[in-house]
């Protein structure tokens, strides 16, 4: 091992040992772990932006000003200078231009899609299981099949009902309705499946990087 | 009544003997009260005179007790004995008394023949009381209600009169009220503006040449003062004019001794009385204006809201036509209340009519109520905003969840134990391994790998945290394995910059990432939509350094990612655009459940997520956590979470038990 990778793997442990003092409270260990992990952080995303996106695409393009090209880019570098000047003008509104640009973009990008890319196949997953040819098997009737696609639909309508039915509660508490409670009582079990799930692969997560992080203390400390 | 009703009667007036029946002395003609002496009647009342005038009323009752009187009866059996047998009596008289007048006979023999005489006589008595009575207090209400109605005008107008003056001491020198005195004093700046604005006017109608000596001669005369004489001192002249203005008379107290016109170099000047300031501004809202708030209003406003009431409008308001018209009729001899009446029915048509502008007209309180409760509500406001200041920096929103030391150690305990176990499964025996069965998807995701032949282009997404490398990348690397094996046409590309080097421990540590995609997952969408123009290049090709075609001649894409965020974005956005491609995710274990209908709609042809489907590509246990240790801490969890879920069961069991209870 040489010096380089032994002094790393001092720093690793001294910083790991910082982050693990998290655990007696907000210290200042702690705190001078995540400054470090953060800029650290900061300045390596500038450097690869200024690399890989400032310098190519907005600045080299203007050597060939006459061109199209160059034209193109000056767009985005004026959304750019202007999306700079909201740091120093909070509320000019030459720099809601980009702003709006940008929003109005990612806004029309997400409707359309999650129409394209989740709601629609997933209809059409649920439509899909109702199949015949899924619901059967060599001309018997697949009941594993055929509970599936019932569970799935039962599902996705009771889950879809505890939140209509939690947001109507006030309302529907005059009305005493068993099987709507029932209904909503069934939603909520397939949520607690899906977030205890959840739960569980993120503390397994955490738990692989806790393995794995003291492992790598063991073994440094087994170098010695 | 008498003892002796047969003794004689002595006639207290001339000492004339009478008889016991007589009314009257025979003699002079005096009346014989104690004839009317009955038993259990006051007799102190009868003989007084006086009083017994006064007491007229009872008389009906005197006569019908004489008629149910037993001695009265034997007074008259005795007299129609007497009547009977004269001969008897006239032995036993005298011959004044034998002699009795014909009225009084005339009286007994009627009262012989009507029984009922008496209570006829009440009767008429009584009719005539009622009617006297009903005249009388008719006269006196009527002098009553003169009395109050003339009482009651007397305090209207002293009322009137009180209120002048309490308002004209409230005024200055200058006419200004007290108020408005100290908002101009609040406003110094102001204040001299307003004050020449004040007096241009009087300024632009009075000669130049005028001085402040003749001007306060011509309002002496004016108010009807005697003129000052020249040999006074001017500063005593000067503090009585200005004692006499500051408290302006009233029309009452004006006494009008001539036309109030001067002729002064050939032009009509006419000196009015100060006007009078009045302000509807009640104590409470003076208050307001006394505030910090309105002190830092500028004075504009309070003359644009019609607050502040320039001497000039309220000269208008006070025409010296009509003051020389109400002088002149005042001196005809007519009373405060029709003057005061004239004046304002001379007004009040002026008002209605709208001939005036808003700006002349005097405003009235329904006027500046409006302005008041502006200012009302800017102290109400300017009150919510300074609560509002002393409460900054503190805490408005309650904490959910407020952490108590208690828990802060319980949390130091759970976590020392795990670390402790994990330390222990570390150092003590070997790693192990994980031999759970294989997920559906991840079968999916081995059979679509294997099923990506040689020359196939395939473009592996790189998007994953440090944090997470250690569930990510032995199923990277082995992926990337079986495509070197297959020799298929793999591409490295990121859009997070942190990958940039995280990839170092993927792919060979010589090998780089190939590309850098700028924009996250708008740059994807960029490349994924985007054609080659005609006339060149788009702005971001000029980040790739090979082929800017991302997707061209691709036939697998891998999405190398942490987040289940971005494998469904993109889902969303980049892969309706390019649907022939087959894509795949390698994953951590929190994403896994979210991707999972995303496997089951045929979006994603597989998914590998973390330890649990390292089985399915075959790791070796060497590039994997210690399995004991991670057994080990699934175990402690399990076994924290049992007993958390117990103590919760048996806290609410204890707080229903303890509800019952109460």
């Amino acid at each position: 091992m040489s010096t380089v990778d032994l002094l790393l793997l001092l720093a690793g442990l001294v910083l790991s040992l910082m982050v693990f003092s998290y655990l007696l409270g907000d210290t200042l260990l702690f705190g001078i772990a995540m400054y470090t992990l953060v800029g650290v952080t900061a300045g390596f995303t500038f450097l690869v932006l200024l690399q890989k996106v400032i310098l190519p695409m907005a600045i080299s393009p203007l050597s060939a000003f006459p061109q199209t090209s160059a034209l193109l880019a000056l767009v985005p570098l004026v959304l750019s200078v202007l999306l700079v000047w909201l740091l120093f003008k909070k509320s000019s509104r030459l720099s809601g231009i980009p702003l709006g640009f940008l929003g109005g973009i990612v806004a029309a990008a997400l409707i359309i899609g999650v129409s394209r890319g989740t709601l629609v196949p997933q209809l059409l997953s649920i439509v899909n299981a109702f199949d015949p040819n899924q619901m059967t098997s060599s001309g018997l009737p697949n009941w594993s099949g055929i509970f599936e696609a019932f569970m799935m639909l039962a599902g996705v309508l009771s889950v879809l009902f505890v939140f209509h039915h939690r947001k109507n509660k006030k309302l529907q508490d005059a009305f005493n309705h068993s099987w709507l409670d029932g209904v909503s009582g069934f939603g909520q079990v397939f949520i607690g499946i899906t977030f205890g799930a959840i739960f569980v692969g993120l503390f397994s997560t955490g738990l692989v990087a806790l393995i794995a992080y003291i492992q790598y203390l063991v073994d440094f400390v087994r170098l010695w | 009544m008498s003892e002796q009703p047969n003794e004689l009667r002595i006639c207290p007036h001339c000492g004339q003997e009478n008889a016991s029946h007589t009314l009257r002395c025979i003699r002079c003609g005096q009346e014989l009260e104690e004839l009317f002496e009955l038993e259990g009647f006051d007799s102190k009342s009868a003989e007084d005179g006086d009083a017994f005038e006064s007491e007229m009323a009872p008389m009906a009752e005197i006569l019908a007790s004489l008629d149910e009187s037993p001695l009265l009866a034997e007074n008259n059996k005795n007299e129609e004995e007497q009547l009977e047998s004269p001969g008897d009596d006239d032995q036993g008289q005298p011959e004044s008394d034998k002699t009795s007048p014909d009225w009084l006979e005339r009286i007994r023999q009627r009262a012989k023949e009507e029984e009922d005489a008496a209570g006829e006589l009440a009767k008429g008595a009584i009719a005539m009381d009622d009617r006297r009575s009903q005249e009388g207090r008719k006269q006196v209400d009527e002098a009553f209600d003169e009395i109050l109605k003339r009482i009651r005008e007397q305090n209207e107008h002293e009322k009137a009169r009180r209120t002048r003056r309490v308002e004209s001491e409230l005024v200055d020198e200058n006419g200004d009220p007290e108020w408005l005195r100290r908002i101009r004093e609040l406003h110094p700046d102001h204040e001299d503006a307003a004050h020449d604005n004040k007096f241009a006017s009087v300024k632009d109608a009075i000669d130049d040449e005028w001085t402040e000596e003749e001007l306060q001669e011509l309002l002496r005369r004016e108010m009807g003062l005697p003129e000052t004489p020249e040999e006074e001192p001017e500063e005593e002249a000067e503090e009585e004019i200005t004692t006499e203005v500051s408290t302006p008379p009233t029309f009452d107290e004006i006494e009008v001794t001539s036309p109030p016109q001067l002729d002064f170099d050939n032009n009509a000047i006419e000196i009015e009385p100060e006007p009078e300031m009045i302000h509807n501004i009640p104590v409470d809202e003076e208050e307001v204006l006394n505030t910090g708030l309105m002190a830092n209003l500028p004075l504009e406003d309070f003359e644009s809201q019609g607050l502040v009431e320039e001497p000039e409008q309220a000269d208008k308001d006070l025409e010296p036509d009509k003051v020389n018209e109400s002088a002149e009729t005042l001196v005809e001899g007519e009373s405060d209340a029709e003057f005061e009446e004239k004046i304002y029915e001379e007004e009040k048509p002026e008002a209605e009519g709208g001939n005036t502008s808003s700006s002349d007209a005097p405003l009235s309180t329904e006027e500046i109520l409006p302005d008041l409760l502006l200012l009302k509500n800017q102290r109400e406001r300017a009150q919510v905003f300074s609560e509002i200041i002393g409460q900054e920096g503190r805490r408005t929103i309650a904490v959910l969840h407020e952490t108590s030391r208690q828990s802060k150690i319980g949390r130091l305990v759970l976590a020392l134990l795990l670390i402790l176990g994990v330390l222990l499964a570390i150092l003590i025996g070997t790693s192990g391994a994980v031999d759970l069965p294989s997920s559906a998807s991840a079968a999916g995701f081995v059979k679509n790998l294997e099923s990506i032949g040689s020359d196939e282009a395939v473009l592996i997404i790189l998007d994953y945290q440090a944090a997470t490398r250690n569930d990510i990348e032995p199923l990277a690397i082995k992926a990337l394995e079986m495509l070197k094996e297959n020799s298929s046409d793999v591409r490295v590309v990121t859009a997070n910059p942190e990958n940039l080097w995280l990839a170092g421990t993927v792919l060979d540590p010589v090998q780089a990432v190939d590309e850098y995609i700028p924009g996250g997952m708008l740059g994807y969408l960029a490349l994924a939509v985007g054609d080659a123009p005609s006339w060149g290049e788009l702005p971001i090709d000029q980040a790739f350094t090979g082929d800017a075609d991302l997707f061209e001649g691709l036939e697998q894409i891998i999405l190398v990612s942490d987040s289940a965020d971005f494998v469904r974005m993109w889902l969303e956005q980049v892969s309706p655009w390019q649907q022939g491609i087959k894509t795949s995710a390698i994953t951590t274990s929190v994403s896994a459940p979210i991707l999972l209908p995303y496997h089951d709609s045929g979006q994603l042809q597989g998914i590998v997520a973390g330890l649990a489907d390292a089985k399915a590509l075959a790791v070796e246990p060497q590039n994997l956590v210690n399995q004991r240790a991670y057994q080990v801490g699934m175990l402690l969890m399990i076994v924290v979470l049992l007993l958390g879920m117990m103590m919760k069961a048996d806290e609410d069991a204890q707080r229903r038990a303890e509800e019952r209870r109460q």
